[in-house]
C-alpha cells in the first residue's frame, strides 16, 4: 500500500510539473505578443512622449536578449504631458517581468552581457522600433 | 618706349587649352557630392535569399551601379555583391544567398557609381520586416460534420511566425469573402450548402510576431469543394424557373381539386344522422324525416316512385253451388264464366 501511494505521488508530480512547464512557455509567448501590441500603441503616441534620448539596445548578441530587454524596462518612458494616464498605463505594462523559460532555469552560469550604459542612446521613436525588433527576435527564438 | 605687344601666335596657344576644356564635359560639369537618384529595394524571399533591385533609368545616364552591403555589428565588414542582376546589360539588382541573411541585425546596402565614387546612397534595412514567404501549399479540405468543413495548409518557412488570409466564395457569389487567421494553419467554415461549389485560396505574411512585413506572399493554388450540379442549375435558369412555378401551381391545383370532390360528395352522399340529433327530429323538425336527415328535397322527390301499377286481386274460382259472398276489396262474387276479368285498380303515387 505504501509503494502504491508513493508511485501515484511520483506520477502525479510528473504530470503537474510537465503541465506547468507547458503553461510557462505559452505564458511567455502570450506576454511577448501582448508586449508587441503595447509597443505599437506607444508608437501611436510617440509625438506625446518626452524627446529625451534613451539607451536603445540593438544587434543584441545571442543569449543576452533578456538582459537587453531589462535595459529597455529600466528606462522610464515619460509623457511630455505629466497628466497623461494612457501613456503611463502603457509604460507600466512594459515593466512587467517576463516569465522564465526552461532554458533559463537550466542555465547555471550567467553570461557576460553588455551593460545598459554601453548601448547607443536614441530618441523615443527609434527606441520603440528597436524594442519591437528585440521582442520579435525573442519570439522567433522561442518558436524555433 | 612702349613694350612690344604679345604676338597673336602666343594668344592662340593660350586659347587651345581653353578650347579643349570646353570639349570635355566631364571637367565642365560640377563634381559635387551628388547622391544617386536610383532607390534600392530589398526583399527576403522565404529566408532563402535576398533580392535587392534598383531602377537605373532615373539616372542621368545609364550606369552600372555597384552594390555593397554589411551588417552593423560585423565590424563594418563591407562586401560587394557577388551576383548581379542585369536589365538591358545594365546592373539592376543583386542576389544574396542564405548565408548572408541575419534577420535581426541592422543591414546596410549602398549603391555607388563606380565612375564617380562620391556619388553613392546608403540605406539601413530591417530584414525581418522584408520577409516574403512562399505561397501556402498542400491545401486540403476535411468534413468536420455534415455542414462544417475545415481548410488546412502548410508553409515551408517557420509557420508560427506567419499570419494568413483566407478567401473563399461559392459559385453563386460575385466576390470573395476573406477571413484573417493567426498562426493556426486551419480555417473552418461552420455552415456550407452542399448544393454549392466553394473555392478557397490562402496567402501568408511575416507579421506581427517575428517581423512587421507589409507584403503578402503569392496566393496559393485554388481548392474546390461541393457539388457540381449547382453549376448546371445556373446554366439553365429557365428550368429552375419552370420548377419554381410548376410545383406551387400543381400543389394548389391538387388542393382545390380535393376541396371540390369533398363538396360534391357532401352534396350527393347524405350524412349519417347521429343519435344525439334524434331528439331534434321530434322537437325541431316535427317528424319531418327528410328535413331532419338533411336529404335535399330534390333527392327525396327522386326517391318517390313515379310509375303507376295496376294491382289485380286474383283468387280461385269457387265450385258450383257454393254461396257467393263478398271478397276482399268489396267486390261481390258473381256467377262467372271460366273466362272473366278479375277486378283491378291502379295504385297512384301519393301527392
Amino acid at each position: 500500500m505504501q509503494w502504491v501511494v508513493f508511485c501515484l505521488t511520483v506520477i502525479f508530480s510528473g504530470v503537474v510539473a510537465r503541465r506547468s512547464s507547458h503553461q510557462g512557455q505559452d505564458l511567455l509567448l502570450i506576454r511577448l505578443r501582448h508586449l508587441i501590441d503595447t509597443v505599437d500603441q506607444l508608437k501611436s503616441y510617440v509625438d506625446d512622449l518626452d524627446p529625451e534620448l534613451l539607451p536603445a539596445p540593438e544587434d543584441v548578441k545571442r543569449h543576452c536578449e533578456r538582459s537587453a530587454f531589462s535595459c529597455f524596462q529600466k528606462v522610464q518612458l515619460k509623457s511630455a504631458n505629466p497628466g497623461d494616464n494612457k501613456i503611463n498605463l502603457l509604460t507600466k505594462q512594459l515593466m512587467r517581468k517576463l516569465p522564465p523559460t526552461n532554458a533559463e532555469r537550466k542555465q547555471k552560469q550567467r553570461l557576460m552581457c553588455p551593460s545598459c550604459d554601453s548601448y547607443e542612446k536614441k530618441p523615443p521613436k527609434e527606441f520603440l522600433e528597436r524594442l519591437k525588433s528585440l521582442i520579435q527576435k525573442m519570439i522567433h527564438q522561442h518558436l524555433s | 618706349m612702349l613694350k612690344r605687344p604679345l604676338p597673336p601666335r602666343f594668344l592662340l596657344f593660350l586659347q587651345l587649352p581653353l578650347l579643349g576644356m570646353g570639349l570635355n564635359p566631364t571637367i565642365l560639369t560640377p563634381t559635387g557630392n551628388e547622391d544617386i537618384t536610383a532607390e534600392v529595394q530589398c526583399f527576403v524571399f522565404n529566408v532563402e535569399y535576398i533580392n535587392c533591385t534598383w531602377n537605373s533609368s532615373s539616372e542621368p545616364q545609364p550606369t552600372n551601379l555597384t552594390l555593397h552591403y554589411w551588417y552593423k555589428n560585423s565590424g563594418h565588414n563591407i562586401q560587394e555583391c557577388g551576383h548581379y542582376l542585369y536589365t538591358s546589360e545594365i546592373t539592376s539588382g543583386c542576389w544574396l544567398g542564405k548565408e548572408e541573411i541575419n534577420l535581426y541585425q541592422a543591414f546596410f546596402v549602398q549603391l555607388q557609381d563606380p565612375q564617380e565614387p562620391r556619388r553613392k546612397t546608403k540605406k539601413e534595412l530591417r530584414l525581418q520586416d522584408l520577409v516574403i514567404p512562399w505561397a501556402p501549399k498542400n491545401l486540403t479540405l476535411h468534413n468536420l460534420s455534415e455542414s462544417q468543413i475545415e481548410l488546412r495548409w502548410s508553409n515551408t518557412y517557420l509557420d508560427h511566425c506567419l499570419e494568413h488570409l483566407v478567401q473563399y466564395r461559392s459559385d453563386r457569389d460575385h466576390s470573395w469573402t476573406e477571413q484573417s487567421v493567426d498562426q493556426r494553419r486551419s480555417f473552418s467554415l461552420p455552415s456550407v450548402d452542399g448544393q454549392k461549389l466553394y473555392t478557397f485560396r490562402v496567402r501568408s505574411r511575416h507579421n506581427p510576431l517575428c517581423g512587421s512585413a507589409q507584403h503578402w506572399s503569392e496566393w496559393s493554388h485554388l481548392i474546390h469543394w461541393g457539388s457540381h450540379i449547382s453549376k448546371e442549375s445556373i446554366e439553365t435558369p429557365s428550368l429552375f424557373a419552370l420548377e419554381a412555378v410548376l410545383i406551387p401551381l400543381g400543389s394548389m391545383g391538387l388542393i382545390i381539386s380535393l376541396i371540390c370532390v369533398y363538396c360534391w360528395l357532401e352534396r350527393t352522399m347524405p350524412r349519417i344522422p347521429t343519435l344525439k340529433s334524434l331528439e331534434d327530429l321530434v322537437t325541431e323538425y316535427h317528424g319531418n324525416f327528410s328535413a331532419w336527415s338533411g336529404v335535399s328535397k330534390g333527392l327525396a322527390e327522386s326517391l318517390q316512385p313515379d310509375y303507376s301499377e295496376r294491382l289485380c286481386h286474383v283468387s280461385e274460382i269457387p265450385p258450383k253451388g257454393v254461396a257467393l259472398g263478398e271478397g276482399p276489396g268489396g267486390s261481390p262474387y258473381s256467377h262467372h264464366s271460366p273466362f272473366w276479368d278479375p277486378p283491378c285498380y291502379t295504385l297512384k303515387p301519393e301527392p
